[in-house]
């Protein structure tokens, strides 16, 4: 492959603007290969936080859905326990004024 | 680091020492490098950038450079630095849609400023013709004309078949001949 051209250039550039632009760019590789070396890469911040995110999400909805989930489960039990029992299961379910003694 | 330049592609590939390797890489290629972007861009400060993104994104990527030889080293770099070069172009659009062409004008009117107070006056006129030109023609006539690569060469960096290149290398120069003859310069 023949070398670069010694063609003039008009384009102005500064003296030892050539050899600044070398430096910068070793250190720009230098960084480059500090950051392919490192545990903490883009790509691994980007999983983590879309991790964490989702388990957020995911925790939210529970929270927020917890009580209905619970009252289902009650309502499950009271369909399928014995008479004696659903009183007993309605009290979990039903908010009832205290004065009401159910023993 | 003077040595054979087939180690040296064979520790690129292989080795730990890396930076070093491309460091002699940045000391070897950089000038040509740097003036082939120039000339795509025009801006020393963007041709400056788009040249360290080319070293970066040739570190990340070396183990997919597959050749052998110190041209297809050359060729494998001409490629990322005219890819990066012509992304940074793209951001000078109007907007997404518009013609890589488009940024024509102000390509002109950043050389003007960009002019050496020592440079020659046909070097001049030769660049403003060939700024005019389109892209895929400028690109060629630049690997060709300054940088004296072969079509063959040219083929592997642009990604075009021979006739192709060739057609576009006719006509770039047929049109920097009419356009220098006009600015009655003699070609």
């Amino acid at each position: 492959m023949s070398g670069n051209s010694n063609k003039s250039m008009p384009y102005y550039i500064k003296y030892g603007a050539m050899e600044q632009m070398k430096c910068r760019s070793k250190a720009a590789v230098a960084r480059a290969a500090l950051s392919r070396s490192s545990i903490v890469t883009p790509w691994r911040v980007t999983v983590i936080v879309a991790f964490a995110a989702c388990v957020i999400a995911m925790l939210f909805a529970y929270i927020e859905n917890r009580e209905h989930i619970y009252y289902e489960i009650l309502l499950r039990q009271m369909e399928q326990a014995p008479e004696e029992y659903i009183y007993e299961l309605a009290a979990d379910v039903v908010e009832y004024p205290e004065e009401i003694i159910w023993y | 680091m003077e040595c054979d330049i087939a180690l040296i592609i064979e520790r690129l590939r292989s080795s730990d020492d890396q930076v070093q390797i491309f460091d002699w890489i940045i000391e070897r290629y950089s000038e040509r490098l740097y003036w082939h972007i120039r000339r795509i861009v025009v801006l020393h400060q963007e041709a400056e950038d788009v040249l360290q993104d080319t070293f970066v994104t040739a570190y990340t990527s070396v183990k997919r450079f597959r050749g052998v030889s110190e041209a297809s080293l050359i060729a494998w770099l001409y490629k990322i630095a005219t890819t990066v070069a012509i992304k940074a172009l793209k951001r000078r659009r109007k907007h997404i849609f518009a013609s890589l062409d488009s940024v024509t004008p102000w390509l002109v009117a950043d050389f003007e400023e960009e002019i050496s107070p020592q440079a020659d006056e046909i070097a001049i006129a030769l660049q403003r013709a060939v700024l005019e030109l389109p892209v895929k023609q400028r690109l060629v006539f630049n690997l060709r004309y300054y940088d004296e690569l072969s079509f063959e060469q040219i083929s592997a960096i642009t990604g075009q078949s021979l006739s192709t290149l060739k057609t576009n290398y006719h006509y770039a120069s047929k049109k920097i001949k009419q356009r220098v003859v006009q600015l009655d310069y003699e070609w």
